[in-house]
């Protein structure tokens, strides 16, 4: 029996709180200490953003990554990623798992309130749960039984023994009694929402009962949604938003002496994925001399003005305790190589190759025009075909009808397991085709595996496999940039998830 | 039948084959709404559950008569990339945004053309009517997205006149609604002003040769006599059948200029609900769009028998 505690001190909070990342801002935000008197109270942040949400609602499935970043501050599950990539209490007092990872015991942590003021009962993480499990949320088929234990406990069983389920159960708490969620949206978050107008803006307020004292030091955080990025570009530098987040060609055209631009990784791997079922794609070295065709640095120093972390492993560098970090580069650009293994694999001459692009991210449109220069070199001829989003999701992602594309996979959970779950064989979400029975068997195992050294060495042997049968070239993770206007805003705190937490933002008085 | 009545009639027509032509658009091209909205990270179940909740799971007839149904009724349900809101109130929120701006630049057309072409035509050849040519020639070939970003650099960001993207809801503050407007009202009008400008000065020119333009002078009228009681109403008949085809340009190029502005009006629901494949949507704002369009036609067709008895529109 593995038995595991965790137990949150009101002091582990507060230092993660104030874990600063890279910021060319003043530096006081690295000496911060969350005080209960708050001299960086009040005030607005209005922040850009170019996607709207699908749903308020955090027990429906199905939502854009924007809305899921917006909703990071209005709800909160048993458990909250924390910015080092662990799992906090958070609704949850403390958890503990029995019969090896079967039964998840969580206690409920004494007084969290809503945003209307009532008190979390078991109850209503109860509905929650349950709601989510008929909704089909990803993950949550795997439980079996919910229920109300002694003591404000609740017991989850699940059908399986899986150590890794923990991170499903981020899911937002809600209270049972309210009928329309969508419309009018109760979380125990740092935020509640004030209202919500259609392609103008949603107003976050500050939530008054908030479990963390101190915490959110804003008043009002105000998305203002905007058409694209270069809308965005011009608000920022017009003023009617204070901040954006945006990418690396955007921050080229913004002025250093008027903003702070702090860079993060986006938490994303950028990939040229390759259909490992279609000809001659399904050939191992074909894949392999593809690999050593590409210059990775190039494409970061022409296509992102030199700003990314290469990474040759479907995994972000960022979760670093399973990042293998012998795949750092493990093709590194040989020719010689590249063409050796087009002759032996049959395609001395080369080959044609269409690689199918989502116009509408830039990014993958540069790399892309970088990418057919470089294959080009070894004698693979390929053309770009630029697609619209919706084509891309239905025809490449969900139809698998390409021969090769560009995009960046994120996870939805902060896990492991949410970069490396597509590669199973019979996995929904595997566009890529990719089979591997060694891979399958490594992966397996994982799920079974309770004691975490070995599983660590697990998830890095199955990123060694899909790098050694080059599922695909994996490129980088990208850097994004947030910008805020110049020394008057700090206190952000990154997350190797894509969320932007305002609850620790403060304006510099 | 008499004209209204055969308006009518082929306006139903029009209405009914542009709502057929929409939705067989979008069955052509490729996407699917319940994808847009799981995105990646889905299932199988997830993605069926919400196949069955948009009703995409019926036949292409089914959908189509079912939304019809639902148009005629009024009672059009939500949509589905904005889910907690209705078509009706999205549409309804929106249609005073982009009138508003439409007829903004309608104005900015007329009080920029009209002046622009009487003061140039009698001037046939000379510095200032080169210098009127140029312009014309230049903003004719300028599109409006392009005039808008323009707009954007020197006005909102050189000169300060406004803060893009500091849009202000005409529920909120009518006159800062409009003063937030007038930009990107001008973006769209001065392409279609110049071209109106070339066509009512080419217009003029012709009628400033005409018998009648003699006999008026040698009658003793003087030249602002003959130019605004005589000319400028004969020649300002083709202009109007031009401006009623301009009120289709002004929409798409407002759907454009919205987006640049980030004004929330009916073109950028309507890019919005595109990307997104939210049929029902998209064929609510395009027929919409196209009644506006059918309207505005006939108007122009009324004035111009109104200006000119002798023209009888059948």
């Amino acid at each position: 029996m593995n038995k595991k505690q965790f137990i949150a001190t009101a002091l582990g909070i507060a230092l993660a709180a104030v874990v600063p990342v890279y910021s060319t801002g003043k530096p006081d935000a690295s000496k911060g200490k969350a005080s209960a008197a708050d001299p960086r109270g009040g005030g607005e942040l209005r922040f850009g953003i170019t996607t709207e949400p699908a749903t308020l609602d955090p027990l429906s499935p199905s939502n854009t990554a924007d809305g899921r970043s917006i909703l990071f501050n209005v709800f909160e599950g048993l458990v909250k990623p924390a910015p080092d990539g662990s799992l906090q209490p958070a609704v949850a007092e403390s958890y503990t798992l029995e019969q090896g990872g079967l039964v998840y015991n969580f206690k409920l942590r004494p007084a969290v309130k809503f945003h209307d003021g009532s008190e979390v009962t078991p109850e209503d993480v109860e509905f929650t749960l349950n709601t989510a499990i008929n909704a089909g949320f990803n993950g949550f088929n795997r439980i079996e039984t919910v229920a109300i234990t002694p003591e404000r406990g609740i017991a989850i069983t699940l059908k399986a023994p899986d150590v890794e389920f923990l991170p499903y159960l981020t899911i937002g708490v809600v209270p049972r009694n309210n009928p329309n969620r969508e419309q009018n949206p109760i979380g125990t978050g740092p935020f509640s929402i004030a209202s919500y107008d259609t392609q103008r803006s949603l107003v976050l307020v500050k939530n008054p009962h908030y479990r963390q004292q101190g915490l959110p030091h804003l008043d009002k955080v105000t998305y203002v949604f905007l058409a694209d990025s270069d809308a965005m570009l011009l608000a920022l530098q017009g003023g009617s938003i204070d901040s954006a987040g945006i990418t690396g060609s955007l921050v080229e055209q913004l002025d250093p002496n008027r903003f702070d631009i702090l860079s993060y990784p986006s938490n994303s791997v950028q990939l040229l994925a390759l259909n490992n079922k279609v000809p001659p794609l399904d050939n191992v070295r074909v894949r392999q001399a593809v690999n050593y065709g590409v210059d990775i640095g190039q494409i970061i120093d022409t296509a992102f003005y030199g700003r990314g972390e290469p990474s040759g492993s479907p995994l972000i560098p960022g979760l670093s305790k399973y990042y293998n970090t012998s795949l750092k580069q493990p093709y590194p650009t040989d020719m010689q190589r590249a063409k050796a293994l087009l002759t032996e694999a049959g395609y001395a001459n080369g080959f044609p190759l269409v690689i199918t692009v989502p116009s509408n991210y830039t990014m993958h449109v540069d790399t892309a025009q970088v990418l057919v220069n470089q294959l080009g070199k070894i004698g693979i001829a390929a053309t770009i075909k630029l697609v619209d989003w919706a084509t891309w999701l239905s025809e490449v992602y969900r139809g698998r009808r390409y021969e090769a594309t560009i995009i960046s996979l994120d996870a939805s959970t902060i896990s492991p397991k949410s970069f490396l779950e597509r590669y199973q064989s019979g996995a929904g979400s595997n566009f890529l085709n990719f089979n591997s029975p060694r891979y399958d068997q490594v992966y397996n195992t994982i799920l079974t595996e309770v004691q975490e050294n070995n599983r660590v060495a697990l998830y890095k042997e199955a990123q060694q496999i899909i790098s050694e049968e080059a599922a695909g070239v994996y490129i980088q993770d990208i850097w994004q940039f947030r910008v805020f206007p110049k020394g008057r805003f700090s206190g952000i705190v990154h997350y190797p998830l894509y969320v932007v937490d305002f609850s620790t933002v403060y304006k510099i008085q | 039948m008499n004209f209204m009545t055969r308006r009518l009639v082929i306006t139903i027509i029009t209405l009914f084959l542009v709502s057929v032509f929409t939705f067989a658009a979008f069955t052509i091209i490729p996407g699917d709404p319940a994808l847009i909205m799981v995105g990646i990270e889905t299932t199988e179940e997830q993605l069926a559950a919400v196949r069955s909740e948009l009703g995409l799971d019926r036949s292409l007839p089914v959908q189509y008569v079912s939304w019809l149904g639902r148009f005629l009724t009024g009672n059009l349900g939500n949509s589905v990339r904005f889910r907690g809101a209705s078509i009706t109130d999205l549409v309804l929120e929106r249609l005073p945004v982009t009138f508003s701006l439409a007829a903004l630049s309608f104005l900015f057309i007329l009080l920029i053309s009209i002046p622009a072409a009487l003061f140039s035509a009698p001037r046939e050849h000379s510095l200032e009517d080169r210098f009127v040519n140029t312009l014309i020639t230049i903003n004719i070939s300028l599109p409006s997205f392009f005039s808008g970003v323009l707009f954007i650099w020197v006005f909102g960001l050189l000169l300060k006149c406004f803060t893009p993207g500091s849009y202000v809801s005409y529920q909120e503050n009518v006159p800062a609604f409009l003063g937030y407007l007038l930009f990107p009202a001008l973006a769209i009008a001065v392409p279609n002003a110049a071209m109106v400008v070339k066509f009512l000065r080419g217009s003029l020119l012709q009628e400033l040769r005409s018998d009648y333009v003699r006999t008026a002078y040698s009658k003793g009228a003087s030249r602002g006599q003959v130019l605004y009681r005589h000319v400028l109403k004969n020649a300002v008949i083709p202009a109007i059948t031009l401006l009623g085809m301009i009120i289709g340009d002004i929409f798409s190029g407002s759907i454009v200029i919205e987006q640049v502005f980030g004004i929330p009006g009916i073109g950028r629901l309507l890019i919005a609900s595109i990307a997104s494949r939210d049929y029902p949507l998209a064929q609510t704002l395009v027929v919409y769009i196209a009644c506006i369009v059918i309207l505005a036609n006939t108007l122009v067709d009324i004035a111009i028998q109104m200006i000119d008895p002798r023209i009888r529109v059948k």
